[in-house]
């Protein structure tokens, strides 16, 4: 349960208001790399937060990102050329650089004077790990680039995908830190039928949680045997990052999961996820089968809520619980269908939403604390060691605990984030 | 030896259990002892809310839907104590209107 005011400060993520200050503070993904591959190519609407913007890769192979609008009329500058270094707006001719200085504005009399004075809003981009991210906060406050650890991985191990959630950002982060629903909504067999997985037969795991430096961490402990214990150990890293464990068996073993959730605006998100594995090229084919990864050239599902997930009623009966194709499609259904902007004053929460809960209140104080003090969160100091930070699934025998098996790094545990 | 980082099982928001969150919450001094502090009182909070919507469907006496909303009131009181403003101590008092 949430104020009205908490959830308010949760969830509005527009410029000028404190969450929205918070996040963006720092380096976020944008856009996939593949969506602006061509030099000189075709430019691609892109909004983050509220903002309507325009990225583009210019004949040196830079990406710029703009306010979408020109200066001028606001005509959209996706409809324009890109050509020789910048971007010219097709209404009437001026032409921007990735750093948004005006370069031409051929209706002008006064000519390169003029474009001087002219610049237009540009956040500067970066790409790693198949992504172009973007920073959008004060220039003055940019932090260093979180080199998480599959950022620097070849590509065939490390592969991003992207889909459109029609959500606000807050419950589709929750959705992933919600232990206790994986083994009902993701059950593979149907509802009466005999559970096969860890996970599908102990619903209730002991739910233990550890805030450090970059956000939380928290451990869902189940027991395995009568003398061992089995723990998955999820990473949440602010602002909106969850790091799910690997399965813990069959061939794909050591493959890992980072599920990122970048607001488009209140009401809808980019989730984007990374699959990566160290010891294998990720099998793309078959994890676009697995998730359900069926998107239009939008980046909108193919199977939504106007089509109610095109939902089976008999393969309910007879293969899976949903009875929707796709685990992320499954996820994503249960989110979007919360509403638009989950109202956490009328939900019930237990004992099992333990990471739910310190992941709101950690993001609250967080941004709270920016907005009253001037207080950034100990995630932005540039000595955070990001490619020290990994989920893991372990077994272990139960006289022991999962913070001693699994210690955290001590470059990582000090400083608690929500702190008060 | 309570340990507060031990999450109560919540069945119930009689005495009993208000007296078991009243001494944890009073034992309860980092950030994740907060954390489960206010899960145990949305579960406290979530019966009572849930017993007040079946009183409601049942058109149950108004004296018991007002009994309930003053208990539904002060744990939520104690539950904003510790999560918004992070003092156990004063959501501790809180819930003792409920058992004096």
């Amino acid at each position: 349960m949430l104020s009205v005011e908490d959830n308010d400060t949760l969830t509005r993520v527009g410029a000028g208001t404190p969450m929205g200050a918070l996040l963006r503070r720092f380096w976020v993904p944008a856009l996939l790399a593949s969506e602006v591959a061509e030099r000189d190519g075709k430019p691609v609407r892109i909004r983050l937060m509220g903002e309507d913007l325009v990225a583009f890769r210019d004949t040196e192979g830079r990406v710029g990102l703009l306010d979408e609008h020109c200066p001028h009329r606001r005509a959209s500058l996706a409809l324009g050329l890109n050509e020789h270094s910048g971007i010219r707006c097709l209404y009437h001719g001026w032409k921007f650089g990735v750093d948004g200085q005006c370069q031409d504005a051929p209706t002008e009399a006064a000519g390169a004077k003029f474009c001087a004075r002219i610049r237009t809003t540009a956040y500067p981009t970066r790409e790693a790990g198949g992504v172009i991210w973007t920073y959008m906060g004060p220039p003055d406050k940019q932090p260093v680039f979180p080199e998480y650890e599959w950022l620097s991985m070849p590509g065939t191990h490390a592969v991003p995908f992207k889909f459109q959630e029609d959500c606000n950002y807050a419950q589709a982060v929750e959705g992933t830190i919600d232990s206790a629903h994986a083994g009902v909504l993701h059950k593979s067999a149907p509802w009466d039928a005999p559970p096969r997985l860890p996970h599908e037969k102990d619903l209730v795991p002991k739910l233990e949680v550890e805030f450090t430096r970059y956000g939380l961490r928290y451990g869902a402990v189940r027991k395995f045997d009568d003398e061992r214990a089995h723990v998955r150990v999820t990473q949440v890293v602010l602002p909106f990052y969850t790091f799910i464990p690997p399965d813990g068996g069959g061939p794909r073993k050591d493959r890992r999961l980072i599920n990122c959730f970048v607001p488009r605006d209140d009401t809808s998100t980019w989730h984007i996820q990374w699959f990566f594995d160290d010891t294998q090229p990720i099998d793309v084919k078959h994890r676009i089968d697995e998730g359900g990864h069926w998107v239009d050239e939008h980046f909108r599902k193919l199977r939504n809520q106007s089509n109610w997930y095109l939902q089976d009623r008999e393969a309910m009966k007879k293969h899976e619980f949903a009875g929707i194709s796709g685990v992320v499609t499954q996820d994503h259904a249960v989110s979007e269908t919360q509403g638009p902007i989950l109202d956490r004053t009328k939900e019930h929460l237990g004992t099992s939403d333990v990471a739910i809960v310190a992941w709101r209140r950690m993001l609250i104080k967080a941004a709270r604390s920016l907005a009253d003090s001037g207080q950034a969160p100990s995630a932005l100091d540039p000595s955070v060691p990001w490619g020290a930070i990994r989920a893991d699934t372990k077994i272990y025998p139960s006289t022991r605990t999962w913070k001693q098996e699994i210690p955290l790094d001590t470059r990582l545990s000090v400083a608690p984030v929500a702190s008060s | 030896m309570i340990d507060p980082n031990e999450v109560l099982d919540i069945q119930d928001y009689d005495a009993a259990t208000l007296s078991a969150l009243i001494q944890r919450l009073l034992i309860s001094t980092a950030p994740e002892h907060l954390i489960y502090r206010e899960c145990e009182l949305d579960e406290a909070w979530r019966l009572v809310d849930l017993e007040i919507a079946s009183l409601r469907a049942a058109r149950g006496s108004s004296a018991a839907l007002a009994h309930l909303e003053t208990v539904r009131k002060i744990i939520e009181q104690a539950h904003d104590l510790v999560g918004d403003a992070a003092d156990p101590a004063a959501a501790a008092d809180c819930l003792r209107e409920l058992i004096t």
